[in-house]
């Protein structure tokens, strides 16, 4: 045993060779565990898409039939029973959490003229499926509406190994919509 | 020569067979007497029973949470209770979706607020969630009050690690707190010891109805009730029995056999 480890301290390319197997593992571990962070603050959110002048808070209440339908889309019962945002114009913003895997995704969404302006990923705290913060996976919403059936008009392609961040950022995006066409009819 | 040490075989073999014999009595006897009782489970309605010391709840690892913080709050002119309990918040038995440890609670503007060290958690006096707002990063709220004054409208105050804040009359912002806000005045939502008429139901729903008597009884017959090792130990006492029936019945034959030669 002792004759073994000699031989690989002496041989340099063994050794060079062991050290970065276990620095690859090393990495490859610590890579997929800890990717939760913020990307961006609600407020930086607002500032940036408002141009620093963010208007009043508002609020709509999930009730009734609108509760109904927010709970289809979301495949579960919504927590809250009311949703804030933001609104200048026809422009609204939302920021609206939910749980990928376990963990919530909250994600901002910019709705004008009932079609999706803007969508970002603020923070993301599961352990996979941080992909779906990306511009390549995140541009495919933009322009994209409501159907009658509260189905985007447009196909999201999916990522591989992140399917349950994909489909819980498209929930959010068709909640966003939904919840700015109502506000609008009812205003 | 050869016949004597046959003779010291069999000698030891019956020697085997009465150590073997007086090891394994005690748990012939338990494994007997657990089998006759799982065999007449639902006649003795061990399903229905339950256990409830706490030695036995302990070695089956069931712990009884503790109280971490309970805050009175009236409501409709009744007293409820608002309690950080199992790594959850109750409105009496009610969970309610807030993190805790919890920093107070008060029933305001039809709505009850529940402080933890970083949210200001909004509901509905039934426990459903309206909202949760949220205090900026670094800052921690140390306690929540009410101010007091002549004006029907108490206001808020949230004492937190930068200053006093507030909540806007939509409760949906938290403000940072002007010259108006003062700590004089104000009535601090304080915890309290929750009687037990108010944690019994909470610890009875969190136990469920306890440790059926079946569960026991099936653990002790199995070994399982001390763990893997208890299974593993009942194990090599099986083999003991069997060991002691093949023992006894070669014992038998060899001295049978003996008889009916020597006869």
């Amino acid at each position: 045993m002792l004759v073994r480890i000699n031989y690989i301290f002496s041989n340099s390319k063994l050794l060079l060779l062991i050290v970065g197997s276990v620095l690859i593992l090393f990495f490859a571990v610590f890579s997929v565990q800890g990717r939760a962070e913020t990307y961006k603050t609600n407020d930086a959110f607002l500032n940036e898409n408002f141009a620093n002048n963010v208007p009043t808070v508002k609020v709509v209440w999930i009730r009734d039939a609108l509760k109904e339908q927010v709970d289809a889309i979301l495949a579960h019962p919504y927590a809250k029973l009311r949703v804030k945002y933001w609104l200048s114009g026809d422009k609204s913003a939302w920021i609206l959490e939910e749980i990928g895997k376990e963990q919530p995704i909250t994600t901002g969404i910019i709705i004008q003229n009932n079609k999706i302006e803007k969508i970002e990923i603020l923070a993301f705290r599961e352990s996979r499926g941080w992909e779906v913060k990306y511009p390549f996976f995140l541009k495919q919403f933009i322009q994209s509406g409501l159907k009658a059936d509260h189905r985007l008009d447009k196909n999201i392609d999916g990522i591989t190994g992140a399917t349950l961040s994909v489909r819980a950022v498209t929930k959010l995006s068709r909640m966003a919509l939904l919840l700015h066409k109502y506000q609008a009819e009812k205003s | 020569m050869r016949k004597r040490k046959k003779k010291s075989n069999w000698l030891r073999l019956l020697l085997l067979h009465r150590y073997t014999g007086l090891t394994a009595a005690f748990f012939a006897i338990l494994l007997s007497i657990t089998g006759i009782l799982l065999n007449h489970t639902q006649e003795l309605a061990l399903n229905k029973n339950y256990a409830s010391a706490s030695w036995l709840m302990q070695m089956y690892g069931i712990k009884t949470p503790d109280i971490s913080q309970a805050y009175t709050v009236e409501i409709h002119k009744k007293m409820h209770w608002v309690m950080a309990f199992d790594g959850g918040a109750y409105l009496d038995q009610h969970a309610l979706k807030c993190n805790v440890p919890l920093v107070g609670a008060l029933y305001a503007n039809d709505m009850l607020l529940i402080a933890n060290a970083t949210q200001l958690c909004l509901f509905t006096a039934k426990g459903e969630m309206i909202d949760v707002l949220s205090l900026g990063n670094k800052q921690t709220i140390k306690r929540i009050g009410q101010q007091q004054g002549q004006s029907n409208d108490k206001a808020l105050i949230i004492d937190s690690s930068t200053g006093l804040f507030t909540v806007n009359a939509e409760y949906t912002a938290l403000l940072a707190g002007d010259a108006s806000l003062s700590l004089v005045n104000t009535l601090w939502s304080k915890p309290s010891v929750a009687p037990d008429a108010v944690i019994a139901p909470l610890l009875k729903q969190h136990k469920g109805e306890g440790l059926p008597w079946e569960r026991v009884v099936l653990d002790l017959h199995s070994g399982r009730i001390v763990g893997l090792a208890g299974v593993y130990f009942m194990d090599v006492i099986a083999l003991l029995l069997i060991f002691l029936s093949l023992s006894g019945l070669a014992l038998w034959a060899k001295r049978t056999f003996f008889k009916r030669k020597n006869g």
